[in-house]
């Protein structure tokens, strides 16, 4: 008996023994065995601390403006202005290589949109990354020591901008849309739509500081070239007065836009790589076929598909019928490749080798190519300009319009794209000014908005499908209704 | 006395329960105080000497171990007393000393060695386990000429469901143990040898000495957070101390595709595309005017091909006094059915043990292996880019060459050329890895243990790649040459020390305790680089070669570890009543401090009501209950998931010479409070063995729980965070039954063996994260959902519910805009008179009812004969391939649609021809596309003939088989796809283990003819 116990107490000695180095093991050695730290990228808390960090992170809120168009995103670079936001007017034939090629599209093209489409998805998603990014900024650098002060204050204007530019594609698409100004925090997310009038308050108090603000780019280097300055803020600033047609503050802003000393570049030239950032162009998105990868896919996806593209955004014939006789434009905007599906012409704005010198991408794959996004031209700032003053002020109108005019005749006889009559008023010369609109920004990616803003839409595209009061706007994609769990509410009609 | 002890001896086991015995006992142990003295003697088996069985002086600690003469000699044993000898795998003795000098004969005992299960470091006798464990026999197994083990595991064992994602050579089948038990990878968990292995596409099946799946929660536990999705547990083969084998196996085949789906010729194709034009209004086209005369060319047999298997294994296995070898040898080769595509592997394997001393013996199991793989493209939401299914869909008038020899490109489809798609699309990929453990087990004491077990596991990818300028079609060319180039290095770093202990107390409580330590390190680093421009004068390229203004290059590491402590006890009493307990307690570097730990315990019960004394049924031999419960863990999330780190990828450029500036931001928000998935399951089973257990039946009933369920929890867009950040969420369920029996029996020179096993799963998501949806990867988004109160991954989309036949019909119902007669109609769910999203529904599960696995073995004289068949029933397959081939006229189609809807009552399930409204008939998910995936498949057929023993006697051959054995011979099915085995698409760029049951056309599974040939020295 006496054994037994003592067996029992060794054994229960020798547990106790065990139980204390496994506590110890667990406590001491695991705490470090354990620990282990993530490779290769940094973590937020060790972030946003020097003005190098201000930098990347305003680096990244660009970001999403070049992702948007980039071979980084397909899904994106099927969603912007340029391959998807036309598709569906007179002007833009969705092309590819049948009909029903890209589901995404099609459904845009027939007026069938539906509340999981690809496209307003990416649309929503890399916008709102963007407006993160620009929240990032907005809410850290105030906090980070910088010596150069100046410098410190560009980053937050430029931040603004970024911001507005992100919101203003979001109105335009959506309406009015959850309004995020400072990076949310998990159980936050879930924020209701404001109302349209409400977001472009907020995208014009953002382009108001960013007006104040920031530097002209022909007060920097080159090496500036892709921020954007007060130039861009100013060009944004007029369009997004315009989309609300509030004319006088397209005119106010207009003028000081004026101001800054833009001249209108050839225009055979400006699409070519010798005019990326020519002389009368705003803002750019910069693209470069590098073998970082940060080239842009449009011209592969608008490209003819027999030269190595594939094929979308086609040129309709009741776009190149507003082309007039001998219009020099007509050759810089658009070739024809015979064969194949659709109406076998293509926009040469965007093209590469042989329909433009910008170059076949040598790295990065064939989607990689190099042509920057021209978002904000001047000859779009005047004949926003003319429009907004047509009623009050003609001949001052007919004068941009002219400008414009005279830049397409280039040297040609005076017959060519000959001046508008001087005594043109009305309704007369805003029918002129649409017409110079449609052929100076012809495969742009503007024409869907313009025939919405100016109320043209329901008579042109009517009979393709167009629905008043339904197609001016897109379905919030309905994963995001289904997240919101009720607080995201539909577009009427979708 | 010797007259005595000798009747002793001769009535041995009688004597046991005779009082007389006592009596004759108490007289010998009396004695034995009065003569103790030495006892040598030497143990042997029908083959000879025995070493190392243990001899032990009855009801006493006094014992020794036999030399390797099978010597062993015993101080102070007294004449007349008992020893006790026994060996694994041999029937005990019990010998009652008669001399000085003995000599003993051991018996094989046959089903004893048959039935140690191996269980989580260590064994168990198959009669004392509680949990649910299925063996399957390497025998078997080896007679499938399948190239992996996955592969070969299919439909052996209840429970276990193995799945194709493709029939390219090498690629990895998916394996499920008991369902669908997460959103994250399911796969189970392989330890060979005691050491988990991350890849077991490099183990060569023919090492393999025996397979056990664990499959409940009271098995698995011990593996804890590694244990969820069940542990298949391997034991390579070993030397024998005595025999020196020598074997060669070899065999040699062809493989071919297994086609049922038909396209439209030429004149068909075209008169579809005339009659869409007709319908459509638009002007036909001039060249397809002439349907009669066009071409048909067989673009979908283009890219195929026979190709040839062959595989050699050679092994030498044996051993001597201290030591025991096994050196295997294996090589595979293997032509894909598809063009350019093939796997080859070389495998070595070193299996030593040494007795370093009386206590201590050391071992080894290396494995080395180089396998070559090349892959044609197998990837696309869009068939172009997949290299199995482009020939289906590519217009059949438009010839596969042009006039000078070129590759053709498609004129009516978008389709790239399949032959161009194989020769520049295939990528090689060479991967060598070392795996092996180094073990030193110890006798610390009698009965008790320790074992150290360090395992190595070291897998590098290498991928070298030139591919030249080409131009196959729109979508598919390159205008430079590329180089292009991805190295990865793999580590995993197993360290276990275990202490053992065993003892029986008093004949009856057997108890057999397990403690252990163990430490896991997993490392990974990647590097990929590119160049393009490589010169053509270039021979032989490198990545040197590539213009250095090209270059890209990208890689990463990371970096996980494990600290795991456990225990196990198991104890009966005798061997009537059966428990088992485990405990074990993981500490991984995947989660924050907070949330570090998680505990698995688990415990198990069983009963042999055989083994009572009350039991008396006859023709049931066995009968067992078992009952089981447990926890098991998941830690699947990205290494760095609960941090918030800053991509550095978010680049810009600036300047006019646009040079490339980093940005950094966040793409996924961190968690800090992640925490263990967590698996409970309950188990209970019945074990039966009847008419002398030839006919032996095993059931299982189980439900497996998993809750806090680890996952990328969607969280709105607003947030502005790129990819979703991971969170407990949710809780899945498994229910489901395994029935696995056997039966055998033998009449004089015939016998044969019938086995079947069949398992009911069902799954069902019983909440997610806020009750919202979790919609599927990229690829699958658009056609499954996983959702509260459904399965995971089910179906969804727009019902159809037939054609439209007239326009009235149209004009009378909700449709999607531009429906005309002969369009498919969909059910307006809401009755809101238009179709649009809101109108879809649940449309099917990709998950079986059942899956079953059917096995006959028959030997007559020298000739065997078995068949395995495969089969799962109820599943539904998303048919996407209906998408092109029963609606799109850019593509060729499939011969149904000759049956199509021509006019009022010609078809109400395939629509009419049309290019303008496929928006219409082919929506992205419907059920239109939801096909019944049920089949059953003749996997293996074999018929052997082995020479007869006398011919053999002269030659040094011991054994020598020849066979003929057909894979995938037969296929019942209704399935109209190219293959019914559609199991988990990994090929949407890594494994998404929500695209399930998807048919995108996949590389089907090939039909395999071979012929083998065993032989043994």
């Amino acid at each position: 008996m006496t054994f037994i116990m003592i067996r029992y107490r060794m054994i229960k000695n020798g547990l106790k023994s065990c139980s204390v180095a496994l506590v110890f093991a667990l406590s001491s050695c695991s705490k470090d065995y354990l620990e282990v730290e993530p490779s290769g990228e940094p973590t937020i808390a060790n972030f946003y601390k020097t003005p190098v960090d201000a930098e990347q992170a305003l680096t990244a809120a660009y970001s999403p403006m070049r992702e948007m168009y980039s071979r980084e995103n397909f899904g994106a670079a099927n969603a912007n202005d340029l391959v998807f936001g036309d598709v569906g007017t007179d002007d833009i034939l969705k092309g590819g290589a049948r009909v029903n090629d890209g589901p995404h599209l099609y459904e845009k093209e027939i007026f069938s949109l539906t509340t999981s489409n690809s496209a307003v998805e990416k649309l929503w998603q890399v916008n709102y990354k963007g407006v993160l990014y620009a929240n990032l900024v907005l809410e850290n650098v105030p906090l980070i020591e910088f010596d150069d002060e100046e410098r410190k204050k560009d980053i937050i204007a430029e931040a603004h901008f970024l911001r507005a530019y992100y919101y203003f594609d979001l109105v335009n698409t959506f309406g009015g849309v959850p309004i995020i100004d400072k990076p949310l925090e998990p159980g936050e997310y879930n924020v209701a739509r404001s109302s349209t009038e409400e977001t472009y308050n907020f995208i014009e108090e953002d382009l108001k500081k960013a007006i104040t603000e920031l530097p002209s780019r022909f007060d920097k280097g080159a090496d500036y070239l892709g921020h954007a300055d007060k130039g861009a803020a100013l060009g944004l600033m007029m369009r997004v007065a315009l989309y609300q047609n509030k004319m006088d503050q397209v005119k106010t802003y207009g003028e000081q836009l004026f101001e800054l000393p833009y001249v209108l570049a050839d225009y055979a030239t400006i699409f070519e790589p010798s005019g990326e950032w020519n002389t009368g162009s705003i803002f750019e998105v910069n693209f470069s076929s590098n073998s970082d990868k940060l080239g842009t896919l449009i011209p592969r996806m608008i490209g003819a598909r027999k030269k190595g593209g594939v094929g979308f955004s086609q040129i309709k014939e009741d776009l190149r019928n507003e082309f007039e006789p001998n219009d020099p434009r007509f050759d810089a905007s658009f070739y024809n490749v015979p064969g194949g599906y659709g109406t076998e012409w293509y926009i040469r704005k965007y093209s590469i080798a042989p329909f433009s010198e910008n170059p076949k991408p040598s790295v990065g794959g064939n989607g990689n190519s190099g042509n920057n996004i021209r978002i904000i031209r001047l000859s779009d700032a005047y004949l926003m300009y003319a429009e907004a003053i047509y009623d009050t002020d003609p001949t001052t109108a007919i004068g941009y319009v002219n400008k414009v005019r005279q830049r397409a005749r280039g040297d040609n006889d005076a017959s060519v794209v000959p001046d508008l009559d001087g005594s043109l008023s009305g309704q007369a010369l805003l029918d002129a000014i649409y017409h110079e609109r449609r052929v100076e920004l012809a495969g742009e990616g503007f024409r869907y908005h313009d025939l919405i803003r100016t109320d043209r839409a329901e008579a042109l595209l009517g009979p393709l499908g167009f629905k008043k009061g339904l197609h001016e706007i897109m379905p919030i994609p309905l994963s995001q209704i289904d997240l919101s769990q009720g607080v995201l509410t539909q577009n009427p009609g979708y | 006395m010797t007259t005595l002890m000798k009747t002793t001896n001769f009535f041995g086991k009688n004597i046991r329960f005779s009082s007389q015995f006592w009596c004759l006992f108490m007289l010998c142990f009396l004695g034995a105080f009065a003569q103790a003295q030495t006892v040598k003697g030497t143990v042997s088996d029908a083959q000879g000497p025995l070493p190392g069985v243990n001899v032990i002086l009855k009801e006493s600690s006094n014992g020794t171990t036999t030399d390797f003469d099978g010597n062993f000699v015993l101080q102070g044993v007294s004449k007349g007393a008992t020893l006790v000898f026994s060996y694994i795998g041999y029937k005990s003795q019990e010998i009652t000393v008669t001399g000085a000098d003995l000599k003993v004969t051991m018996e094989e005992d046959a089903q004893a060695l048959e039935e140690v299960v191996v269980v989580g470091y260590g064994v168990q006798k198959k009669k004392d386990l509680t949990g649910s464990i299925s063996s399957i026999n390497t025998d078997d197994i080896q007679k499938t000429n399948t190239v992996s083990l996955d592969q070969a595991i299919q439909g052996r064992a209840a429970g276990v469901s193995v799945s194709g994602t493709s029939g390219a050579p090498g690629a990895s089948p998916t394996v499920r143990i008991r369902g669908t038990g997460t959103v994250n990878n399911s796969d189970p968990l392989y330890v060979i040898d005691g050491v988990p292995i991350n890849d077991i596409a490099n183990f060569n099946m023919a090492d393999a000495a025996s397979i056990d799946v664990l499959k409940d929660a009271s098995a698995t536990a011990i593996y804890g957070s590694r244990g969820a999705n069940g542990v298949i547990l391997i034991e390579t083969k070993k030397g024998s101390k005595r025999k020196t084998t020598v074997s060669y196996n070899v065999y040699t085949g062809v493989q071919n595709k297994i086609d049922n789906l038909d396209v439209l010729t030429g004149p068909q194709w075209a008169m579809l595309v005339n009659e869409a034009n007709t319908n459509d209004g638009t002007p036909l086209n001039p060249e397809l005017a002439n349907t009669g005369a066009l071409p048909t060319y067989n673009w979908k047999d283009a890219a195929y091909r026979s190709g040839f298997i062959q595989d050699h294994q050679l092994s030498v296995s044996g051993g001597s006094e201290k030591s025991t070898y096994y050196i295997s040898y294996g090589y595979i080769s293997q032509d894909g059915i598809l063009k350019e595509s093939g796997y080859s592997r070389h495998n070595f394997r070193v299996n030593n043990t040494y007795q370093v001393g009386k206590k201590i013996k050391v071992g080894h199991n290396i494995q080395y292996s180089n396998s070559d793989r090349t892959s044609v493209p197998e990837v696309g939401g869009n068939p172009w880019q997949r290299a199995a299914f482009v020939g289906y869909v590519t217009d059949p008038v438009s010839p596969i060459y042009a006039p000078d020899g070129s590759l053709g490109i498609p004129g009516y489809s978008s389709a790239i050329n399949a032959l161009g798609l194989v020769e520049y699309g295939k990528r090689d990929r060479m991967k060598e890895s070392f795996f092996g453990n180094l073990f030193v087990e110890l006798d610390l004491a009698k009965g008790l243990k320790f074992k150290s077990n360090y395992g190595l596991e070291i897998t590098n990818v290498k991928s070298d790649n030139y591919v030249p300028e080409y131009f196959v079609g729109p979508t598919y060319n390159s205008p430079v040459s590329r180089y292009i180039l991805s190295r990865s290095e793999n580590r995993v770093m197993v360290l276990s020390n275990t202490l053992n202990y065993l003892k029986v107390f008093k004949d009856k409580h057997n108890f057999n305790g397990l403690l252990g330590q163990e430490i896991q390190n997993l490392n990974s680093n990647n590097v990929q680089a590119e160049r393009s421009e490589i010169p053509s004068s270039v021979a032989n390229p490198t990545l040197g070669s590539g213009n250095v203004s090209t270059s890209t290059n990208n890689g990463g590491i990371s970096e996980s570890k494990l600290l795991s402590f456990f225990g196990r006890l198991n104890y009966n009493y005798d061997e009537r009543y059966l428990i088992t307990a485990t405990y074990r307690f993981d500490g991984s570097s995947r989660f924050g401090e907070n949330q570090r730990w998680g505990k698995f315990p688990s415990v198990a019960l069983g009963w042999n009501v055989h083994n009572e004394r009350f039991y008396n049924i006859g023709f049931l031999d066995q009968l067992k209950f078992r009952a089981g419960w447990g926890e098991t863990g998941n830690q699947n999330i990205p290494n760095s998931a609960t941090f918030n780190t800053l991509n550095l990828n978010t680049n810009y450029m600036y300047g006019a010479d646009e040079t490339t500036t980093v940005g950094a931001a966040p793409l996924r928000p961190g968690n800090q409070d992640l925490k263990w998935e967590t698996t409970v399951t309950k188990n209970i089973g019945v074990d039966l063995g009847l008419f002398n257990n030839s006919l032996t039946l095993t059931a299982d009933y189980f439900i497996k729980n998993t809750t806090d369920l680890l996952l990328a929890i969607p969280i709105l867009n607003t947030a502005g965070y790129k990819t979703s950040p991971y969170g407990n969420a949710g809780n899945i369920e498994n229910k489901g039954f395994e029935l696995t029996a056997n039966y055998r029996k033998s009449f004089g020179d015939f016998s044969f063996s019938l086995g079947g096993n069949i398992s009911f799963v069902k799954n069902k998501v019983i909440s997610l994260a806020d009750d919202g949806i979790l919609i599927g990867s990229n690829r699958s988004k658009d056609y499954s959902r996983t959702e509260a109160g459904h399965p995971i991954a089910s179906f969804y989309g727009y019902e159809m519910i037939g054609i439209f036949q007239t326009q009235d019909e149209v004009d009378n119902s909700a449709v999607l805009p531009k429906t005309q007669p002969g369009d498919v109609k969909y059910r307006d769910l809401n009755d809101d008179g238009i179709i649009n999203d809101d109108d879809r529904k649940y449309i099917g599960s990709p998950f079986p009812d059942y899956t079953y696995g059917i096995n006959l073995d028959m030997n007559y004289k020298q000739f065997d004969f078995s068949m395995f068949f495969q089969g799962s029933q109820g599943n539904d397959i998303l048919n996407h391939t209906i998408y092109w081939l029963e609606a799109d006229l850019g593509t060729n189609m499939s011969s149904n649609m000759l049956n199509r809807w021509t006019g009022e009552g010609t078809s109400n399930t395939l629509p009419r021809v049309t290019f303008a409204n496929n928006g219409v008939n082919m929506p992205k998910s419907s059920s239109r596309y939801v096909k019944d995936g049920s089949y059953l498949r003749l996997k293996n057929v074999q018929l052997g003939y082995s020479l007869p023993q006398d011919m053999l006697d002269k030659t040094p051959i011991s054994n020598l088989r020849i066979y003929l054995a057909a894979q995938n011979l037969l296929t019942f099915t209704k399935y109209e796809g190219m293959d019914p085995e559609v199991g988990v698409d990994t090929s949407d760029n890594g494994t998404s283990p929500l695209d399930i049951g998807i048919d995108n056309g996949l590389y089907p599974s090939a039909r395999t003819f071979t012929l083998g040939l065993n032989i043994k020295f």
